[in-house]
């Protein structure tokens, strides 16, 4: 050990009775030693002084109210962690259901009945039909079942009625007014579509036609009653 | 907070209160859920890791806070203590993990702080100590010493606080400290050589 060392250990008081005294024969002509020695020894008693501190404020109430709201940051975060996932769970289970919904309304469609659609009501309203809005629709088949797109036509104002009916059965430069023109226009209808469409065609009830014309007696739009719907356009 | 007692079944009060002082029948109380026990612990040991703590980062909040930080995780990891070490020995164990990092960052505060006042706040951050009998000389040294002492790396103060401030023995320390006792004893002595270089130009005294 060195001199310096072996200094520190006797200064600090580290040294067993007989290693003290080994040192104190060695060192005893060494005034060098023995200053040394005292510098760690007042080092060592100043340090003990240092033990005086300022009293701790800390008190219970405030290490309950740490370690309650370290327990509320901890529940937080685990419970953080399984909403994380919640939104994925739920993404999953939203496409999982839309994809079976979806296939159980393509296949399970109601039966259309006919004359729901003379019962639409003549709204002269503006639709503005994104040019893809059907897309491909399918071709009529027996028994007709309507689809979710046929519905739509069936739901549809007679505006947006026309538009989609003449994208179904679309014949370029013509446009279709009403079902029957659709056979008319449609040179390549098929027999059971034109089978299907014909009745609804036959079916419509009697409609009153007001007019932008004033009767001259009395001023008031005239009106004129119609047997059906067949040869009237709808439309502004 | 729910608060419990645990009375264990068939032992008589003498007997309960008798055990139930072992900082061990503490532990375990509180372990199942009885903090009143782990009360009775803080207010036992909140002095000696304050201490500690203030030794380390020598400023009354931050001492402070690192004592409330070492009970809430003594609290959160009671069930991670073993027995068969000392519970004073775990605490402090704790509060040496989570003090070495207050030091360093109160360790540059305090830099910094200085240097902006001109070593004007250098007597605020000593401490508290209040002893107007003191001579002049001793003052003058012993500020030289906390001076010093804080100016060490975290390292070396963490062995000298424990060795020479709390006095803790070297098997001790050596838990503590995660190492053998002859490691332990190392460490103090190169932090003491490490701390007389330090101190000297502080008092004036040339370095051997």
């Amino acid at each position: 050990m060195k001199k310096r060392d072996q200094a520190i250990q006797y200064g600090f008081d580290e040294l067993s009775d007989d290693e003290m005294q080994t040192l104190q024969a060695r060192y005893q002509s060494d005034p060098e030693f023995a200053k040394e020695a005292s510098r760690y020894r007042k080092i060592k008693h100043d340090l003990a002084s240092m033990r005086d501190i300022p009293e701790c404020q800390l008190s219970v109430d405030r290490l309950r109210d740490a370690i309650f709201k370290s327990e509320m940051k901890s529940r937080r975060g685990s419970l953080g962690s399984s909403i994380t996932w919640a939104p994925l769970g739920t993404l999953a289970f939203a496409a999982l259901a839309w994809f079976v919904i979806g296939k159980t309304g393509s296949n399970e469609g109601t039966v259309a009945k006919p004359t729901e659609l003379q019962n639409i009501v003549a709204k002269n309203d503006e639709v503005v039909m994104p040019p893809d809005f059907l897309g491909e629709l399918p071709a009529y088949s027996e028994p007709y079942h309507a689809n979710s797109s046929e519905r739509i036509i069936e739901a549809a104002t007679p505006r947006k009625r026309r538009v989609l009916l003449t994208r179904r059965f679309a014949v370029p430069g013509k446009q279709v007014h009403s079902e029957r023109d659709i056979v008319a226009l449609k040179p390549d209808v098929q027999p059971h579509e034109q089978e299907h469409l014909e009745p609804l065609v036959a079916k419509s009830g009697p409609v009153v036609v007001i007019s932008d014309d004033q009767n001259s007696e009395n001023g008031a739009a005239k009106a004129n009653e119609v047997e059906t719907t067949s040869h009237v356009v709808f439309g502004g | 907070m729910r608060v419990n007692v645990h009375m264990p079944a068939g032992a008589s009060s003498l007997d309960h209160l008798l055990e139930g002082d072992s900082d061990d029948a503490l532990v375990r109380r509180a372990r199942n859920g009885d903090f009143l026990a782990f009360e009775r612990l803080f207010e036992r040991y909140r002095t000696l890791v304050y201490r500690y703590a203030y030794q380390m980062a020598p400023r009354r909040d931050d001492a402070e806070d690192v004592v409330q930080e070492v009970f809430v995780r003594a609290y959160q990891n009671l069930h991670r203590y073993r027995d068969e070490a000392k519970f004073t020995t775990w605490l402090l164990r704790i509060a040496t993990n989570l003090g070495t990092d207050r030091a360093r960052m109160s360790q540059r505060r305090q830099n910094l702080e200085q240097q902006e006042a001109g070593g004007a706040l250098a007597w605020m951050t000593i401490g508290d100590v209040d002893d107007p009998v003191q001579n002049l000389e001793a003052e003058r040294r012993k500020e030289a010493l906390r001076k010093a002492l804080n100016a060490l790396p975290v390292h070396h103060r963490t062995v000298i606080v424990l060795r020479d401030l709390e006095e803790r023995e070297y098997p001790e320390m050596a838990e503590i400290l995660g190492c053998t006792v002859g490691g332990a004893k190392l460490r103090v002595l190169r932090a003491r050589r490490a701390l007389r270089d330090r101190i000297a130009p502080l008092i004036g005294e040339e370095n051997r």
